[in-house]
């Protein structure tokens, strides 16, 4: 970070460092110990000291063999998937609508349309339960792509329409009188610039709908449509004695695929994150 | 080709009259500079040809249609924009080819007509690159070239100019002269910069609040300004609009009277009025013999230099072209060109 106000003092910045180290210790440290326990066997989990003795592979391969865990892989990816891009298509859609247009009551709803978020997730699964009953979709993808999808669209739509008001208007003016239909502006202007804003917001989305648990424990019931998460949660209920470093493995692989999004996103995320803040 | 027609046009925000009853005819071919100060209404009136701001009341007819409903990419029109408004995801090439992507061209003849548009204004080596690697020129021509690229039958620039160093702004006028003597488009042009409404136009339009002050060639704008407005806004440096006093013995300004053959007989002509003087109608001479003032400010620009004068109250301003050993501070006398003087009435403004 560059300072345009002055240059720190030497304490200044020290303070920062530590500050910083800390928080990032705070945050890393569980997922350490998470990556440690992996490697370690059931015996050897609370003998051994923060680095394995004798590293193995065993739990990962355990993993990977597990019953049913490419259903499980699948399921998640073909969720999270799905209801991401119908979560950037309805988004771009609403937040193309703020951005660009003044309406009666355009603050009320911005503010209503995350209303979904402000809620939390259990107290809405019994009234959802009781809708999906009666529409018969119980334990279908369908229910599952359009509850990550109702409940993503708010945040990607409240992060998209600070990019598209960034778009000048006049490359919409510009492109109108090119020849381009609304349609073509959205999709062919407006959403190319507004790149990593589409990152952000789908990577966020993608995540949640990665991460989703009380949504698939509520509305599913047979065994393959379970996700990950879930079949997280079913392992450590199963067994009489926790098998931690077999559980540790499985939460490092589901991690992973995140983690490597991020990763490859990362410099678009901070930009889609903090873009607008300074201007 | 196409001629525009602006009838009794009208455009309203709320309770606000942004563009009043204006009329205003441009022949096919011709190159109209819309001139005035911001919030004149220039722009609005350019962007509801372009049919990018709706049109309130009135007509506006593009050759012999009525455009007032016709939505913008069907006007057969191209607009430059003060910021260029390039697509920056795109490539030069695809900025000026994507009318007509849009407009479903063949791609050899996308192809055909980029490479030309592109050759024209020297932009071939910059095909690939995007807007953000180009220089402020660079950019300004791939603008001018997405316009050139449809052919259309008016071409519309929206101050094209502003965003360019003053050397680069002088190059590129000619440039847009030059280009558009060659495709012989129609095109209308606003600015606020009245040296590029001078240097142009084929016509200008004055504009001020949303009406037409004055239409007309450069030069009888110039020499013939119809009221003390366009006096004021055409020229640079502008014109010294002073009060005065006219009778039978001639005209009184600042308390020196000139014998002033040429209107005297008048008798239509007002006791009061507004005298308007060019900075190079003034001559330098004893204090005696002219309006007697002491020299506040002098501005050397090695062809010419101007000399601000304070008499009084007011500042008067003097261009001469020859050197002459005056200091700041010092008395001088300042003598009107009879011949060149323009009148106004004190009430209405009007020329007289």
């Amino acid at each position: 970070m560059t300072s345009e106000t002055g240059i720190a003092s030497k304490g200044t910045r020290f303070a920062a460092w530590t500050a910083l180290v800390l928080l990032t210790i705070w945050a890393v440290l569980p997922i350490l110990w998470s990556l440690s326990a992996s490697f370690k066997t059931p015996l050897t989990l609370y003998s051994e000291g923060f680095i394995p003795e004798n590293p193995t592979l065993d739990n990962y391969g355990r993993v990977l063999s597990s019953e049913g865990f490419y259903q499980y892989l699948g399921n998640s990816l073909y969720l999270a998937i799905t209801s991401t891009v119908l979560t950037l298509f309805v988004s771009v859609l609403a937040a193309y609508g703020f951005a660009r247009y003044a309406f009666a009551w355009r603050h009320v709803l911005l503010l209503f349309i995350l209303v979904p978020r402000i809620l939390p997730r259990a107290s809405l699964i019994i009234p959802l339960y009781d809708v999906i009953a009666r529409l018969d979709l119980l334990d279908t993808y369908t229910v599952l792509i359009v509850t990550y999808t109702a409940t993503a669209v708010p945040m990607a739509t409240w992060i998209l329409i600070g990019f598209f008001q960034a778009v000048p208007r006049e490359l919409e003016e510009a492109a109108a009188i090119d020849g381009a239909s609304i349609w073509q502006r959205i999709w062919g202007i407006v959403v190319p610039i507004s790149l990593p804003g589409m990152v952000t917001a789908g990577i966020l989305s993608l995540r949640e709908a990665w991460n989703e648990f009380p949504f698939v424990l509520a509305f599913t019931t047979s065994g393959d449509m379970r996700t990950l998460p879930f079949q997280l949660f079913a392992m450590r209920d199963n067994m009489g004695l926790t098998d931690w470093p077999l559980i540790n493995a499985f939460t490092i692989t589901t991690i992973i695929p995140i983690l490597f999004l991020y990763l490859l996103f990362e410099r678009q995320i901070v930009s889609g994150l903090t873009s607008g803040a300074v201007k | 080709m196409a001629s525009v027609t602006l009838s009794a046009l009208n455009k309203t925000y709320g309770m606000v009259e942004v563009i009043q009853n204006l009329d205003l005819e441009i022949a096919d071919g011709e190159f109209v500079v819309l001139v005035g100060p911001s919030g004149c209404g220039k722009s609005t009136l350019l962007r509801m040809i372009a049919g990018l701001e709706a049109i309130t009341g009135g007509e506006a007819r593009i050759g012999d249609r009525v455009v007032n409903t016709v939505a913008a990419k069907n006007r057969d029109i191209a607009m430059v924009f003060q910021n260029y408004a390039l697509y920056p995801h795109k490539t030069v090439r695809q900025n000026i080819g994507f009318s007509l992507k849009m407009r479903k061209f063949p791609k050899a003849e996308i192809e055909r007509r980029v490479a030309e548009a592109a050759e024209l204004l020297a932009l071939t080596p910059l095909l690939d690159r995007t807007p953000r690697a180009l220089s402020g020129g660079q950019r300004q021509r791939v603008a001018m070239g997405r316009a050139i690229v449809r052919d259309p039958s008016v071409f519309l620039f929206d101050e094209p100019l502003s965003n360019l160093d003053a050397k680069l702004r002088v190059e590129m006028r000619a440039q847009i002269k030059a280009l558009h003597r060659r495709l012989g488009a129609t095109s209308i042009y606003v600015t606020h910069d009245q040296v590029e409404a001078m240097t142009m136009g084929d016509k200008i339009v004055v504009m001020r609040g949303g009406e037409i002050q004055q239409a007309g060639r450069p030069i009888d704008v110039y020499d013939a300004p119809r009221n003390v407005f366009v006096a004021g806004f055409i020229g640079s440096p502008s014109m010294n609009l002073m009060p005065a006093t006219t009778d039978d013995t001639g005209l009184t300004l600042f308390g020196v009277t000139f014998p002033w053959e040429q209107r005297r007989q008048a008798e239509t002509l007002p006791e009061d009025v507004v005298c308007g003087v060019r900075p190079e109608n003034f001559q330098l001479c004893a204090p005696e013999d002219g309006i007697d003032g002491v020299i506040d400010a002098i501005e050397p620009m090695g062809g010419e230099t101007v000399a601000t004068v304070a008499v009084g109250e007011a500042k008067l301003t003097v261009l001469y072209r020859d050197r002459r050993p005056v200091a700041v501070g010092e008395r001088v006398g300042l003598r009107p060109d009879l011949a060149t003087l323009h009148v106004f009435d004190a009430r209405t403004e009007l020329r007289r």
